[in-house]
């Protein structure tokens, strides 16, 4: 048991589309005294292309991008995901980890036929340094030095964060660099803020968000928007029925009296107005919580004083009518999204039924020529889907041929961007940019670079406009 | 004298919770806790280590397993709370100052009730987050019924304790 901290290089910024092409991370104790470590890189999926802005940043050049020394990222997944459940159950936490590297990492899980929920089942849970920093910032300003950018807003980048505070970057952008960087943060938060870093590992886990939530009757909770710190004062008034992990909670600020006389019509309007009495929590979020007694100056409802907000939570407690009607005319107003066409993006549609699982794990066990069968048998078309394309992009030869034909023809549609809801990175776009890049290059090595990657996109497209058709 | 003895952990829980004006399941623990002057602070332990109280700087600090259930964790506070009413010349004895380091640590050894002080901390724990007024009080409305399952499940959903520490405490009825 302990932390795992990680991070990881990728191929852009789509959460979805992108692939990761390093991934390092060292578990400590709770001290954080490292126990082991892992770093591990990998060669690019053959229908992902790497944004070259992304690719200037972390520095891979296209020879890295193909070098056949490097596992494939089937081979890196496998290896990654042994070596997490090797360290299982821990916290895991990262660096602005909960919306972009948790992510990555479900998709990568995901996309090699994997239950994409490793790092919050089985006793495992997770925390994002970024939001701990940000709460410091809030809950115990001065244990942190935190930048200043544009405008004199606080900037939460690791590369601005961790050298403000004291740690020598040898690498920013690789991912063992960031790793490092990141554990000598949470080492400063956790003896200069105790409370807040005892906040977040307890809130890692949902449970205990709920339980919180539900325990207090009013309490404070934050979060940074743009880089613009907003807390409030709140109470839990319901749950979504429809989503376990999500809370509805009341802005205290606002007088519940002032919205009993509305109609259904009237609160529905009211409820997307500033400022807006009702907010969604999510308990799975890594949530900024703390007792309402700890409100930073910054937060809304202070000026009313504790005992009157008190008393406008007591009232909703009882008016559980008024609770009802205004969580019916939030849910009222929720936009509803289309499926999308893209495997990529149904990854939330729906948990995998168990008989799926099951011959997810026998895939990973079988011999390259038997895994076809074994995709064909699955009952998720979304697993049938992601197989095919795994096994196309490994083992093309173990295909028939009018899958091996069609993973062909879709492969090179993707990357050319032909078809609906094209939003993810295509070859016209990544040589477009990379055209705008060259023209601002003046250094030797940054045009030697730029011109391999113009090379290897060429090529790529080539090859796709051939089997496109 | 042997049986004031074995009763004493059960009356000090009900002082506490008298001090406290405690009227109303689910205990707030973490407030008791804070209200003793104790700092809760949250990390990934080892194994089945649960917590652990110490003294730090005249303050004291208890320590609790973030990976396990709220359920646990709340037994846990419990436990540590009642080492610091009972215990806290032991405690006082044994100050580590310089590393979060346990002086009494709640693991499988006190879970499994070998160790007097232990014993007393969990009997602590007991009265504290399920008090016998209280359930009494379930009792008198029918939820309780050690025979059957599902009473068990709803009396440990109200205290927001495991089941098994509903059971524990029936087995201890005082």
């Amino acid at each position: 048991m302990g932390l795992v901290f990680y991070d990881t290089e990728t191929t852009g910024t789509d959460t979805y589309f992108d692939q990761i092409l390093q991934f390092a991370a060292i578990k400590t104790d709770s001290d954080f005294n490292e126990i082991d470590r892992i770093n591990i890189r990998c060669r690019i999926l053959p229908h992902v292309v790497p944004a070259p802005g992304a690719m200037r940043v972390t520095g891979v050049g296209a020879s890295q991008l193909i070098d056949a020394a490097l596992p494939s990222h089937y081979a890196m997944v496998r290896m990654i995901r042994a070596k997490l459940i090797e360290w299982s159950p821990a916290i895991f936490v990262g660096y602005n980890s909960l919306t972009f590297d948790e992510r990555l990492i479900r998709q990568a899980l995901y996309k090699t036929l994997h239950n994409p929920y490793l790092t919050n089942t089985k006793g495992n849970s997770r925390s994002d340094v970024m939001r701990i920093a940000q709460a410091c910032s809030l809950f115990e300003p001065g244990a942190l030095k935190i930048p200043a950018g544009d405008g004199g807003r606080r900037v939460f980048k690791l590369e601005r964060v961790a050298p403000a505070n004291g740690f020598k970057h040898k690498n920013a952008h690789d991912a063992m660099g960031d790793v490092e960087a990141t554990i000598h943060v949470c080492r400063l938060i956790a003896e200069k803020a105790p409370d807040v870093w005892s906040a977040f590992m307890r809130f890692s886990q949902k449970a205990a968000v709920a339980d919180y939530i539900a325990d207090e009757t009013v309490f404070c909770v934050s979060d940074y928007f743009y880089g613009n710190p907003h807390s409030c004062l709140a109470t839990l008034i319901g749950q979504n029925g429809d989503n376990k992990n999500e809370w509805y909670i009341y802005d205290l600020s606002i007088d519940p009296e002032s919205l009993q006389p509305l109609s259904a019509a009237q609160l529905a309007v009211r409820l997307g107005r500033s400022p807006k009495p009702l907010r969604r929590l999510r308990s799975n979020g890594v949530p900024m919580l703390f007792p309402a007694e700890q409100a930073p100056d910054v937060c809304k409802g202070r000026e009313c004083g504790l005992d009157e907000l008190m008393r406008r939570a007591q009232m909703l407690k009882t008016d559980e009518a008024l609770c009802e009607r205004l969580i019916s005319a939030f849910e009222s107003t929720r936009a509803e999204y289309p499926p999308s066409p893209h495997v990529e993006r149904q990854i939330y549609d729906g948990f995998f039924a168990s008989d799926d699982e099951k011959l997810m794990e026998a895939f990973h066990e079988a011999e390259w020529p038997d895994r076809p069968a074994i995709v064909e048998a699955l009952q998720d078309p979304r697993l049938t889907a992601i197989g095919r394309q795994l096994i196309y992009v490994e083992r093309p030869d173990v295909l028939d041929d009018a899958i091996r034909q069609e993973c062909r023809i879709a492969m090179s549609r993707r990357l050319l961007g032909i078809g609906e809801d094209i939003d993810w990175m295509t070859l016209p776009e990544a040589l477009s940019e990379l055209e705008t890049m060259r023209e601002g290059a003046s250094e030797t090595e940054l045009v030697q670079f730029l011109r391999d990657h113009d090379l290897h996109l060429r090529r790529l497209l080539r090859e796709a406009r051939k089997h496109a058709a | 004298m042997a049986n004031r003895q074995k009763t004493e952990p059960y009356e000090r829980a009900r002082e506490v919770l008298a001090r406290f004006k405690i009227q109303s399941a689910p205990v707030p623990v973490d407030k008791i806790a804070k209200g003793m002057g104790a700092q809760l602070r949250f990390s990934p332990l080892d194994g089945e280590l649960s917590g652990m109280i110490f003294i730090k700087d005249g303050v004291p600090i208890i320590g609790v397993n973030s990976l396990h259930h709220p359920n646990r964790q709340r037994f846990t506070i419990a436990h540590e709370v009642g080492h610091l009413e009972l215990h806290r010349d032991i405690i006082s004895k044994s100050v580590h100052v310089d590393k979060a380091f346990p002086v009494l640590m709640r693991d499988q050894i006190a879970a499994a009730g070998t160790d007097q002080i232990e014993v007393d901390a969990n009997q602590f724990a007991a009265e504290l987050l399920m008090p016998k007024f209280l359930i009494d009080l379930e009792i008198k409305d029918g939820l309780a019924d050690i025979d059957s399952d599902i009473p068990l499940d709803d009396l440990a959903r109200k205290f927001r304790v495991s089941k098994q520490a509903v059971e524990y405490r029936i087995r201890n009825w005082f």
